[in-house]
């Protein structure tokens, strides 16, 4: 029965090898007796088939050979078949990459399972950070987590805990580990994001670091040679940027958001620092408290910017603003909201001294779960240690504009022509040496909530600066408790 | 197919009402239970009760669409409930198979008459999320970019759309419901309640806005369930009249906007004229509007539960404005039965005066318990497609003799431009209205235009404004009246506030400048440096400590600026500083304003401190003696002031706790000088209710006017 479905989906055109993958994908997540029908195609696609598929059915004699070929596989395939399909490990991969991100994800998995007969990736999509954490949460409650996951340094923080990750220690010290220069290989920043009281946990995966966009033919236009630098050329530039008719704002020069990721880059940029000496959330320092009111500076004081809950890239592709921040992968959205209707370019963000230049890493990195059986991890492990090989994390990067986690991904040929063709997402790799991440704590998560809401108090003028970081610290070091 | 539900129904109106009812709108209430049309009315209509916005696993919500809608009817006993999850998460490549999944479950519990099941979904966009119905696929933030791709895609499926949670804190509201006729077209409904989780936040302001600027939106409570909850997480629900249950007639009343919000499970509302309901256009004739004519509407309200009475029943109008009002008593015809038994139903029959072209009409009903229900509109129209908002002077006080600028948007609902409109503005306090101004004005279609108009009141007094509008095809004038005004004597105290240094707070006196405004000051902001021809129309000059780092601004005060202001002190003017606790990093200092104290001979100083309690930075100052309705001042990284010359006559208005003076004046030359520690009334600090920072501000600005310190 499954190699006569296999042979239906390999024996027609075009149409059905897109209905395939469609398919395979809305299987996920099912028997493993589908993930063996779709190994086998794969099988006959590397064997030889593709160039036929592409080359169409034209003639009797092609279709005749194409025919003889897949039975020639299909009799293979079978004899060896239950053989694989026993030494086969499964492993479920959940994330949070929609659209073109998990189209990515897909690929390698894809790529993968192609690679490694003896293990399958079951890659599955699970909705937004916020619903992936629920979900990892309730499958830890209902102890039938996922073999591997990604996961935010303060979720793992938690997991932690409760003893359900298996560090990454184990298996890069282990004999199919990772050599020392394979190790200093990876990002020092994005690498030291994944130790956990001494214990390397996690391996970065889906990496980015927050720049600044711009409109650079407006730029031009308000006589602006340079992207700003500093928070007193971000103003000017701000000011110069932003057209008033009347008193409605038809542009804005800086768009904001009121969330602690946005905070973080005017935080980290005023020298500002999580945590104190002893632990203690201290965000309410000169810093933290210079930084907030610079935002809302920008808001109401110098009435340059505006702020929305959601993404920016709309408005800037629009042109009703000129700058914002995002991550790195947020740019190909921008690229798709400005559609060629005018230059931009990302630059590093603005900082308050030059001391003080940093920008926060965002994004999660791959956790292995320690419910998993041995043979389960080790597959897990074969699979994360393949992600992030340069080949790998280079194709990762291309598809997505995340960071290559390695450094020597950068000398591969693909990563050095995209970079040559995409100078905007080179300005991410630029930054890479002035990263700050959050801290590795279970109560991150709260914490977090409480700074947005800190932020959002001052932009809506419910609070000043200083009293609504007072409080957020408050609450913080409460559940730190 | 679409309903065609947004009738216009030509109305003829009734004989000319006496004249008494004039400009002001309405009123004519018979509050008495008149049992004649509503009921009929009511009785061709069934009401329904369900939930519009709703999530599950199938983006960020929990479980499955089968276990909401078994949920929502069994557990909520609602008649309909729709699951709504986010359109990115469904997706080509990702979870596209969700979408078709989440009908059939939807099929698979729908039961006509019995409960009805629908399948739409969020498009979560930066200026608002939108819910859509209606539509073969699901839009995405991914794949409709912007707001009229979204609206184009609503328009090519024929789909509904609704504003969801339009709460002015979280999102910018579509650009302030800026108009869009294409959107208007597809959109029917607004979250006027929204419930995040457990709690129902009401959006009235958001719903009377997009009335205002010219949106056809109906009324419904929606409880974006993102827990196993659906219907349950609060007994708020969308009301919904309609002749069957079935997914049709469903989907026809929300196109039609024949809903409500509201906050009680069970009450049944209609709100008609005639044979207009709610969410219809009733159009008159041009000349009727002002006329003294007047349309009878008809209220209905009832519930089943006994203890569930009225309190309050209002009619709603343009700008929010109350045109009708009435507190029932209870209980009524009927008397009271058994729960769940109609206990009698409170009815009334309203006579309103349309007072302008575009009127729209809501019933806003209020119960004991304090459940608000709010009606879709019913609009009254001349049938022109314009409609006039914001048409208001924006210049914070008027005053008689001086120039003021008028401002006021038109919006054409028409998809066509109207070209060569005659608009004329009319100063009108009854019985007399002069024509003040008039221009030509062309009208894009489906969108908003501005026009500003000079206005040089003559008197001072109580006066409205009135907007005309001669259309070139049209013989009689559409009219759209502005909300009364005050205009103030031209020599009230002027107020100047300095914002041209990078001053404390800049960007932060709206609460100031509307506090003066009330108080028969005339505020203003200036950005431009200080000179003595800059405060030739000043009395009283407000200061705050400029702050040293970014700015577009200067960030402190040249020595000639400095000079003007102490001459501007001998010479009768009065002058308030208010200060700011030293920077860590020295970026501010009250070394200037000690130089400008020291150049007026002044012997108030400001201390490089900052006034603590308990190691806070904000502080209660207290002022006068500690009678009812004379509260401490809240203040917020203040410093303290210092008092040099001993035997000056320095009065102290007000103490920190710890006994350092934090407010201080004196008279010097013609004028007087008063020093604060911090400015009080920010925006920030006038709205915190436990303190006296108004009534403080008000005596400080009394004592500057040449008063004397009320306090004392």
């Amino acid at each position: 029965m499954s190699s006569l479905a296999c042979v239906l989906y390999c024996e027609s055109s075009e149409t059905t090898r897109l209905s395939r993958q469609t398919t395979a994908l809305s299987f996920a997540g099912r028997s493993e007796r589908v993930s063996v029908e779709y190994e086998w195609c794969d099988a006959i696609e590397k064997g030889g088939c593709s160039g036929l598929l592409c080359a169409g059915w034209e003639s009797d004699l092609k279709r005749s050979a194409v025919i003889l070929l897949i039975a020639a596989f299909i009799v293979t395939t079978l004899a060896i078949g239950p053989t694989l399909a026993q030494q086969k490990t499964t492993i479920t991969f959940w994330h949070a990459m929609g659209a073109q991100l998990g189209k990515t994800i897909d690929m390698l998995v894809e790529q993968f399972n192609s690679e490694n007969p003896d293990v399958f990736v079951k890659a599955e999509y699970q909705g937004n950070y916020g619903a992936l954490s629920q979900k990892l949460v309730g499958s830890l409650v209902a102890r039938k987590p996922p073999t591997v996951a990604q996961v935010y340094g303060n979720w793992a923080a938690e997991y932690i805990t409760s003893n359900e990750l298996v560090p990454m220690e184990k298996f890069i010290k282990g004999p199919n580990g990772l050599s020392s220069l394979e190790i200093d290989d990876i990002w020092e920043g994005l690498r030291a994001g994944c130790v956990f009281d001494g214990v390397w946990y996690t391996m970065p995966f889906n990496k980015s670091v927050y720049v600044l966009v711009y409109n650079e033919t407006a730029l031009k236009e308000a006589g602006i040679a340079k992207p700003p630098v500093t928070w007193q050329e971000l103003v000017t530039a701000a000011n110069a940027l932003t057209i008033k008719d009347g008193d409605k704002i038809v542009r804005y020069g800086f768009g904001l958001r009121p969330n602690v990721d946005y905070f973080a880059c005017f935080f980290f940029n005023a020298g500002g620092a999580w945590l104190d000496a002893g632990g203690k959330v201290t965000v309410n320092s000169p810093e933290g408290v210079k930084a907030l009111q610079f935002m809302a500076d920008l808001l109401s004081k110098y009435k340059v910017s505006y702020y929305v809950p959601g993404y920016l890239d709309a408005d800037f592709g629009a042109g009703k603003v000129a700058m914002y921040l995002t991550t790195s992968p947020g740019l190909s959205y921008t690229d798709q909201s400005v559609a060629g209707k005018f230059e931009w370019s990302a630059a590093p963000l603005p900082y308050m001294e030059s001391r003080s230049k940093s920008t926060p890493v965002a994004g999660t990195d791959l956790a292995i779960f320690a419910r998993a059986s041995e043979k389960e991890q080790q597959a897990a492990w074969k699979f994360v240690k393949w992600l992030v090989e340069p080949r790998q994390t280079a194709k990762w990067a291309i598809g997505t504009s995340y960071i290559p986690v390695r450094k020597s991904a950068m000398h591969l040929e693909i990563m050095k022509q995209w970079f040559a063709e995409h100078s905007r997402e080179e300005q991410s790799l630029q930054q890479l040496r002035y990263i700050k991440y959050d801290p590795n704590i279970s109560a991150w998560s709260n914490i977090r909530g409480d700074i947005s809401e800190a932020v959002e108090k001052v932009f809506l003028g419910k609070a000043t600066a200083k009293e609504a970081l007072d409080a957020a610290v408050v609450k913080a070091n409460a559940r730190l408790k | 197919m679409r309903t065609p539900c947004r009738a216009l129904r030509a109305r003829l109106l009734p004989l000319p009402f006496p004249v008494l009812v004039a400009a002001i709108a309405v009123v004519l209430a018979l509050s008495m239970p008149q049992a004649a049309a509503a009921e009929a009315l009511a009785g061709s209509y069934n009401h329904y009760f369900g939930n519009l916005h709703s999530h599950t696993s199938y983006s960020d919500g929990v479980l499955t669409p089968s276990d909401a809608f078994r949920h929502a009817r069994h557990a909520a006993g609602m008649d309909f409930h729709a699951v709504t999850d986010h359109g990115y998460y469904m997706q080509e490549a990702t979870n596209l198979h969700h979408w078709f999944l989440a009908h059939e479950e939807a099929d698979q519990f729908y039961e006509p008459g019995r409960f009805v099941t629908l399948v739409g979904y969020e498009w979560t966009f930066t200026d608002g999320h939108m819910n859509g119905f209606d539509t073969p696929r699901a839009a995405s933030r991914d794949t409709q970019r912007n707001l009229t791709a979204f609206f184009e895609f609503l328009e090519e499926h024929d789909g509904i759309g609704v504003f969801n949670h339009p709460d002015y804190d979280i999102q910018p509201n579509w650009n302030d419901f800026e108009y869009r006729g294409l959107g208007d077209r597809q959109v029917s409904l607004i979250e006027v309640g929204s419930g995040p989780y457990r709690h129902n936040v009401r959006n009235e302001r958001a719903y009377r806005r997009a009335l205002d600027r010219g949106w056809h939106v109906g009324a419904v409570s929606s409880q974006d369930n993102h827990r196993a909850d659906w219907g349950t997480a609060a007994p708020t629900r969308t009301g919904l009249i309609a002749s069957e249950l079935t997914r049709e007639a469903v989907l026809s009343a929300m196109r039609g906007m024949r809903t409500y919000a509201t906050e009680d499970s069970n009450v049944r509302v209609l709100f008609s004229s005639g044979d207009s309901v709610m969410g219809d256009e009733i159009v008159i004739a041009p000349d009727a509007v002002m006329s003294g004519k007047f349309l009878e509407f008809q209220v209905y309200v009832a519930d089943p539960d006994g203890a569930d009475r009225l309190e309050l029943v209002e009619i709603v109008s343009n700008g929010g404005e109350v045109v009708w009002q009435s507190a029932p008593e209870r209980p009524q015809a009927g008397e009271a039965g058994k729960a769940g038994e109609e206990v009698g139903a409170y009815e009334a029959v309203v006579s309103l005066t349309p007072r302008s072209s575009y009127n729209w009409y809501y019933l806003r009903a209020v119960q004991v318990d304090g459940d608000v229900i709010v009606t879709s509109p019913i609009w009254v129209t001349t049938g022109s497609g314009i409609a006039v908002c914001d048409f208001a002077c924006v210049d914070t006080v008027v005053r008689s003799g001086v120039t003021a600028r008028v401002r006021a948007e038109i919006v054409n609902r028409n998809e066509q431009a109207m070209y060569g409109v005659t608009a004329v503005l009319y100063e009108a306090a009854p019985p007399c209205r002069r024509a003040v101004s008039s221009q030509r004005v062309d009208l894009a279609g489906w969108s908003g235009t501005d026009i500003w108009f000079d206005w040089n009141p003559a008197a001072p007094g109580e006066t409205g404004l009135e907007l005309e509008l001669l259309m070139p095809e049209r013989e009689a004038p559409l009219i759209f009246p502005g909300a009364p005004l005050l205009v103030r004597r031209a020599d009230i105290t002027r107020v100047l506030i300095d914002e041209g240094h990078n001053n404390r707070y800049t960007g932060y006196m709206d609460g100031f400048l509307a506090l003066l405004a009330a108080s028969d000051y005339s505020p203003r902001i200036s950005e431009e440096p200080i000179s003595l021809d800059a405060l030739a129309d000043t009395d009283i000059l407000v200061v705050n400590l400029p702050e040293i780092g970014f700015a577009l601004t200067p960030t402190s005060f040249e020595q000639g600026e400095l000079e003007a202001i102490s001459a501007f002190v001998q010479r009768g003017g009065s002058l308030l500083l208010a200060g700011w606790s030293i920077g860590p990093d020295g970026s501010r200092t009250g070394e200037q304003f000690n130089a400008l104290l020291e150049l007026m001979q002044a012997a108030v100083r400001f201390a490089d401190d900052e006034l603590q309690v308990d190691g806070s930075s904000s502080i209660c100052a207290y002022w006068g003696p500690s009678e009812v309705g004379n509260r401490p001042v809240f203040a917020s990284e203040a410093c303290p002031l210092s008092i040099e010359d001993r035997g000056a006559t320095v009065e102290v208005f007000a103490r920190a706790a710890d006994g350092r003076v934090f407010a201080a004046g004196q008279s010097i030359g013609g004028g007087r000088v008063a020093c604060l520690g911090a400015p009080v009334y920010s925006s920030l600090d006038l709205k915190r209710d436990l303190y006296g920072n108004s009534d403080f501000t008000l005596a400080l600005m009394a004592w500057l006017g040449k008063g004397v310190w009320t306090a004392n």
